[in-house]
């Protein structure tokens, strides 16, 4: 059956390459200032990948899965709301380099990934990517 | 009655303004980008950091707006060539209030009796 645990525990640790601190949401406040971090969650529902009548028992489902890096701006009086723009490429570049992200253990693959916003501000301080990838948990 | 020997000082706090410039002016950004970044102090001394709002961020980042009071007459500041050498927005600040530091983003600077007062935004997160 449907485990999200297991999944995102999949996700997770297939990020850990990246070497950034990971979030499953935009921190309100944090301890220490990063200038650099993930955020990882799964924003919409699963879907059912199996014939009416056979729910559960081959456990096909997919859905999406949506990544954000976040970059400190390179704030200057001469441009306050800068984005490092090429340390947010180079990011998403060796974000991309991890897929396909395969997990046998917990029979969860995570393929496809796309950029759907490659520089947008969030007005904190911070520039983001999105990259989003399937999800399917049938391998 | 008894004597007490109250310090107060007007200004107790450390304030530093730091600008960050391009090493390198140029119309293309990646260019810009390319060279190290120029830091300049603004001003370092004594100063006061205060609020007079309350903390907001709701679902969002919390923010605070701060200000910072400076000992500095506004006619006091100076400029180095074509550089205005006053707060400007996007200078950093940095208020060293006992054993807690602040570090901000500048946003505003206006003048005072006999003092200059800059406005900036505290952000959490």
């Amino acid at each position: 059956m449907l485990d999200i645990a297991k999944i995102k525990e999949s996700m997770y640790a297939g990020l850990e390459p990246m070497g950034l601190m990971i979030y499953s949401e935009r921190p309100e406040a944090t301890k220490e200032k990063r200038t650099e971090f993930l955020v990882a969650s799964l924003p919409v529902g699963f879907r059912s990948r199996e014939i009416g009548g056979q729910e559960g028992s081959y456990d096909a489902n997919v859905s999406t899965a949506r990544i954000e890096i976040f970059v400190k701006d390179d704030m200057k009086a001469s441009f306050p709301n800068e984005a490092a723009e090429l340390r947010l490429s180079e990011l998403t570049t060796s974000l991309l380099g991890l897929f396909p992200i395969i997990d046998r253990t917990n029979d969860v693959g995570f393929v496809k990934p796309r950029v759907l916003n490659s520089c947008s501000s969030d007005s904190n301080g911070y520039h983001y990517c999105v990259v989003q990838c399937t999800v399917s948990t049938l391998l | 009655m008894k004597r007490n020997t109250i310090v107060n000082d007007r200004y107790p706090h450390t304030i530093r303004i730091v600008r960050r410039n391009y090493g390198l002016e140029d119309i293309n950004p990646f260019v810009r980008a390319s060279a190290e970044v120029v830091e300049t102090e603004i001003y370092n001394g004594v100063g006061r950091a205060y609020t007079d709002t309350t903390t907001d961020g709701d679902s969002k980042v919390d923010t605070n707006k701060r200000k910072a009071s400076i000992p500095m007459r506004f006619d006091r500041w100076t400029t180095e060539g074509e550089e205005p050498m006053w707060p400007l927005d996007g200078d950093i600040i940095e208020a060293v209030m006992g054993n807690v530091t602040e570090v901000g983003r500048v946003k505003d600077f206006e003048p005072d009796n006999d003092r200059s007062i800059v406005y900036w935004e505290f952000v959490r997160g």
